[in-house]
């Protein structure tokens, strides 16, 4: 897995987190959501969404109901929880600081290279 | 594969997993298929949405297994499989001295042979825990038996030596695939630092008296308390051994992580008292595990109140 596919990975949470924030959602829903927002960037499968749903919900990040949806399969609507709220802000705030740094710290690439020519 | 046959795929996968867990997380993933297939943005036809939508879904195994690290489904056999041979330990020792004036053999190569073969069941069952229960302080008997015996194994050194090694690569790669999880790391470092220290102590010129932790219990109640309460410290030994069994099954069980540490607490102390050493450093086998859990704890309590910025 690349350094990339990695930090993508692990921004899962965090994503999943934000998009709660303004509705409770169902999993397919969250799914469409990140696609919709990330213009098809953060598309993931359902093979990471849900295990990472779950592990939200162990954490108490996050809390689940089941809803019934007539004629057809009941869905689990996911809602942040207070924690959950408390660990976005704080996660949103460190990947502020981190990306801040790194394209201060970034030198741009043309720059870089008439400097080394 | 059609959506019928992936949730049938699923369910398969998901074996071990309690009847409800199983059936409220089919019945979820079903109703995430049912979503798409009547979603008109996925696709202009059925055909078109189905194909998308399987292709959103990763492979069944994939996440059943991600559900698996979750769930920990088959933790109840992972336990019995570590607290039934703690349990006969005292009678397999017992029959093992009965033995030997007949088998001589039958010494403790054949406990180490025991726990090669539980361990082998933890990697045919890619079960952490009890991989971890038995390869560290499997590793450190080894140790042990070469080290403690005055030589007596030692021309066998050509056989332990790499099943040391290969039992030391085991829980370094088991570690290492759970750094990040901190709760694993310090269970399964803990048999490992309190062993080899005490292997260590051992080997050290004995200088002053040495003594155990119950054994300098038992000397202060003897001179403090009644007789009475000196026979039921007495039995504090199989106290000992249920309360480990306990421990173990909270941690085996138990999803509540600060539940989990306590139990790692008290098994990390249970095994400090079962070690030897120079009386002044007694307190060490206390001190030791609780500070390595502490720190772990505080460390994991960090981490888990932020959400993890690499997975």
């Amino acid at each position: 897995m690349t350094q990339l596919q990695q930090l993508r990975k692990g921004s899962t949470p965090l994503l999943i987190l934000s998009v709660l924030t303004r509705e409770k959602m169902y999993g397919y829903q969250i799914m469409r959501e990140l696609d919709r927002r990330s213009e098809g960037y953060f598309t993931m499968t359902a093979a990471l969404l849900y295990p990472t749903l779950h592990q939200l919900e162990a954490d108490g990040l996050v809390e689940s109901e089941w809803q019934n949806n007539p004629g057809k399969r009941r869905r689990k609507y996911y809602t942040i929880t207070s924690k959950g709220w408390k660990a976005l802000a704080e996660s949103q705030a460190d990947w502020q600081t981190f990306l801040t740094n790194l394209f201060k710290t970034l030198e741009p690439l043309s720059e870089a290279q008439e400097h080394s020519g | 594969m059609t959506p019928d046959e992936y949730l049938q795929a699923l369910r398969r996968k998901l074996k071990g997993f309690s009847h409800a867990d199983q059936t409220a997380l089919i019945e979820e993933i079903g109703s995430h298929i049912e979503s798409g297939e009547n979603d008109p943005n996925l696709g202009k036809d059925q055909a078109q949405r189905r194909q998308k939508l399987m292709s959103e879904l990763g492979s069944p195994g994939k996440l059943a297994k991600g559900f698996k690290m979750i769930y920990q489904p088959d933790g109840l056999v992972d336990f019995l499989l570590v607290a039934i041979p703690l349990l006969l330990n005292t009678n397999l020792n017992l029959l093992l001295v009965s033995l030997m004036p007949k088998y001589p053999w039958a010494d403790v190569r054949l406990v180490v042979l025991l726990r090669l073969l539980l361990i082998g069941i933890g990697v045919w069952r890619g079960s952490k825990l009890l991989m971890l229960a038995w390869a560290p302080r499997t590793a450190v008997q080894v140790v042990a038996m070469l080290a403690l015996t005055q030589g007596y194994f030692l021309h066998q050194i050509i056989i332990w030596l790499p099943v040391f090694l290969g039992l030391l690569y085991l829980t370094g790669r088991v570690l290492w695939q759970n750094r990040r999880d901190y709760l694993i790391v310090v269970y399964a470092s803990l048999p490992l630092i309190i062993g080899g220290l005490g292997i260590a102590f051992d080997l050290v010129p004995t200088v002053w008296p040495t003594s155990n932790l119950d054994f300098a219990m038992l000397q202060v109640f003897s001179r403090h308390m009644d007789p009475l309460i000196l026979q039921v410290f007495s039995r504090f030994s199989s106290l000992l051994d249920i309360l480990n069994i306990a421990a173990l099954a909270v941690i085996f069980l138990v999803k509540n992580r600060n539940y989990r540490w306590a139990a790692v607490a008290i098994y990390g102390l249970i095994l400090g008292s079962w070690e030897t050493g120079p009386r002044y450093i007694l307190f060490i086998w206390v001190i030791l595990p609780l500070v390595t859990v502490f720190l772990g704890w505080w460390l994991d309590r960090a981490k888990r109140d932020r959400i993890r910025l690499v997975s």
